[in-house]
């Protein structure tokens, strides 16, 4: 028998989301497994994985949507969420949204639910049904930014928004973080979105956390390898990808920790890794690795 | 000179009913204001029919274009047996499908209130109101029915056990809506889905109104069993009273003994003379005839009955629904 505890977070002061084993299963199927990290206070964390890999069970469970059903999970003060749909009520207006928002949080900031709004030239008294995808998205995250939390999930938040509102929305979040100095967890398979918003990784696959931790310290712990065509790397290291191509071999390592980083010279050149190598590079592996 | 206005940013203890209150009305407005309108429109209809039978001492008025104030009262008494569907149908069974169909579900428990906070706001704040009504709704009816019962002569047209009648008593009334609100509620949690949780709804409401008002209500209490000769219907009271108010549950015939004879079949053909079908029937050992009713008097513990029947299934689909949305938590 195993217990679930919904606590706020204590022990480790400095975490915003922590879980601990974290398990969900729908039926027999666990969607979830043995999730174990803990988002430090004041990061933009992006949860990354293929579709269906649980990121949005992991966010249901966070935000206390869903109960777990094994291991526990914790949030440092309120939480807001906007699930993948962003569903909004289609015969309210944005006003009234917003309104809702005032009367169901114990903390609201209209100025800035509104400033949102205004921000992405949404109409206040327009019915949300009438608004467009990209639109009601808007309204949705006025209402989660105007709760003022301090953690905000979004699963999904760029699904439906056109390359340039996806750019001045993620400028706007990253201002917001600022400003009040919430943590912001949004999940994503694009790995493109993430360039320079995200600082931290969540990595998940079938369930499972492959990795996670800072974004910087874990690119720097990799590196590619270009070299002339070789069935091993040119340096010491875990291959986490390894592609032949043409008389060509391309090599993504995980260097050895505590170890200086090795230097490599004659034919062989090193790269750093960028998210996209990397989480492309993981998610492969853990593909390949199934199939096997 | 410009003046920015910066409103502070509200911080509270708790979300209080007022909130709840004021997405209750903002969501559900045009139901509320709707069957309100229509219930207040009966209500004053009949108050008026009422007081003008009382004033004039006649029921013979023009009610309308619905033909005299007798017609009239017909037509109203049908509402409260059916109030309990509407409300079932088309403000319980939607509440939570809706919900969930849209998926406004996940907007409305992320914010600071919990899905059973939501919940118990829902149902109280709508589940009044339709209580209320129909309660309104039966006590008008019931006086505009007694109005015109009392300039009747002869055979009342409306008949304490009748159903216009006795299930327009406020508290058999709450008990219906009561029961169609929870059972609407419990539909829309296990189905999701509107249309089908409001079809659901109708189907179970109808089953069960009809099985306890057809089947069971009869046999509440046992019933009394009146017996007399077999022949004499002529000038027996037992069936052509005006005054008579109980309920007839069933009739039949027996042997001298009092035990009960099930109608000789071979007795239902034709016969040359008058007195043929009764020779066959005494030919087949039937002396007397009976008939079972429910005395008039037994028509308030009836209607207690028929209230707490419905009471606790409400209460039952009520616990269904609060277990089912804390199960969907954990799903």
């Amino acid at each position: 028998m195993t217990t679930t505890v919904t606590e706020p977070v204590e022990d480790t002061a400095a975490a915003a989301v922590h879980a601990q084993a974290l398990g969900k299963r729908y039926r027999n199927k666990w969607a979830l497994r043995e999730c174990t990290f803990d988002l430090p206070a004041g990061r933009v964390a992006a949860l990354v994985g293929a579709n269906g890999a649980g990121k949005t069970t992991l966010m249901s469970v966070l935000a206390g949507l869903l109960d777990a059903d094994e291991g526990s999970a914790g949030t440092s003060g309120r939480v807001a969420f906007v699930s993948q749909e962003k569903p909004v009520y289609r015969h309210f207006t944005a006003a009234d949204m917003l309104r809702l928002g005032a009367h169901l949080n114990v903390v609201w900031d209209q100025a800035r639910a509104v400033r949102w709004l205004d921000r992405f030239e949404i109409p206040l008294d327009k019915a949300c049904g009438k608004l467009s995808g990209g639109q009601q998205a808007q309204v949705a995250f006025a209402l989660a930014i105007g709760s003022r939390p301090t953690v905000l999930m979004l699963d999904e938040p760029l699904a439906n928004l056109d390359p340039l509102a996806r750019r001045e929305v993620t400028a706007e979040l990253l201002g917001e973080v600022e400003e009040t100095g919430m943590t912001v967890l949004l999940s994503t398979h694009v790995v493109a979105e993430l360039g320079g918003v995200a600082d931290y990784l969540l990595l998940l696959a079938h369930g499972r956390l492959l990795a996670g931790g800072d974004l910087d310290e874990l690119l720097a712990r990799h590196v590619t390898y270009l070299g002339p065509r070789s069935d091993t790397p040119p340096a010491l290291g875990e291959v986490v990808e390894a592609r032949h191509r043409g008389n060509q071999s391309t090599f993504l390592v995980k260097l050895p920790e505590g170890q200086p980083r090795p230097v490599v010279a004659g034919q062989w050149t090193e790269r750093p890794v960028t998210l996209e190598d990397y989480v492309l590079a993981q998610l492969a592996a853990t593909r390949k690795g199934l199939g096997a | 000179m410009t003046v920015t206005m910066t409103t502070p940013v509200v911080r509270r203890t708790k979300v209080g009913w007022g909130d709840l209150l004021w997405l209750t009305w903002r969501q559900h407005r045009w139901l509320l204001g709707g069957l309100a309108a229509v219930v207040a429109l009966a209500v004053l209809s009949c108050l008026v029919m009422a007081w003008t039978v009382d004033s004039t001492g006649t029921s013979r008025h023009d009610f309308l274009f619905l033909g005299g104030f007798n017609g009239a009262t017909q037509l109203v008494s049908m509402l409260p047996m059916a109030f309990g569907g509407v409300i079932a149908v088309f403000w319980a069974a939607p509440l939570l499908a809706r919900e969930y169909e849209q998926k406004t579900n996940v907007v409305v428990w992320s914010q600071d209130v919990t899905p059973i906070r939501w919940l118990v706001g829902k149902v109280v704040l709508l589940g009044v109101p339709a209580v209320g009504l129909a309660a309104a709704l039966g006590s008008a009816v019931l006086t505009a029915q007694h109005a015109i019962n009392s300039t009747t002569e002869g055979y009342l047209p409306f008949r304490p056990f009748q159903a216009e009648s006795f299930e327009a008593a406020p508290l058999v009334q709450i008990g219906y809506a009561a029961f169609g609100f929870a059972l609407g509620l419990a539909a829309g949690a296990i189905t999701r889905r509107v249309v089908l949780s409001m079809g659901l709804t109708l189907g179970l409401y109808v089953v069960v109104r009809g099985v306890v008002g057809i089947l069971w209500r009869p046999y509440f209490q046992t019933p009394l069993r009146q017996m007399e000769p077999y022949g004499v219907r002529e000038n027996s009271t037992m069936w052509s009273d005006p005054d008579d108010l109980t309920m007839r549950v069933t009739s039949g015939y027996a042997d001298a003994a009092g035990n009960e004879i099930e109608f000789p079949r071979d007795c239902a053909r034709s016969y040359d003379t008058n007195d043929g079908f009764q020779n066959c029937v005494r030919d087949h050992g039937i002396v007397n005839t009976f008939r079972d009713y429910q005395p008039a008097d037994r028509l308030v513990s009836f209607q207690l009955f028929e209230f707490a029947v419905f009471g606790l299934l409400a209460a039952g689909l009520l616990a269904l629904t609060y277990v089912w949305v804390r199960r969907a938590h954990r799903a």
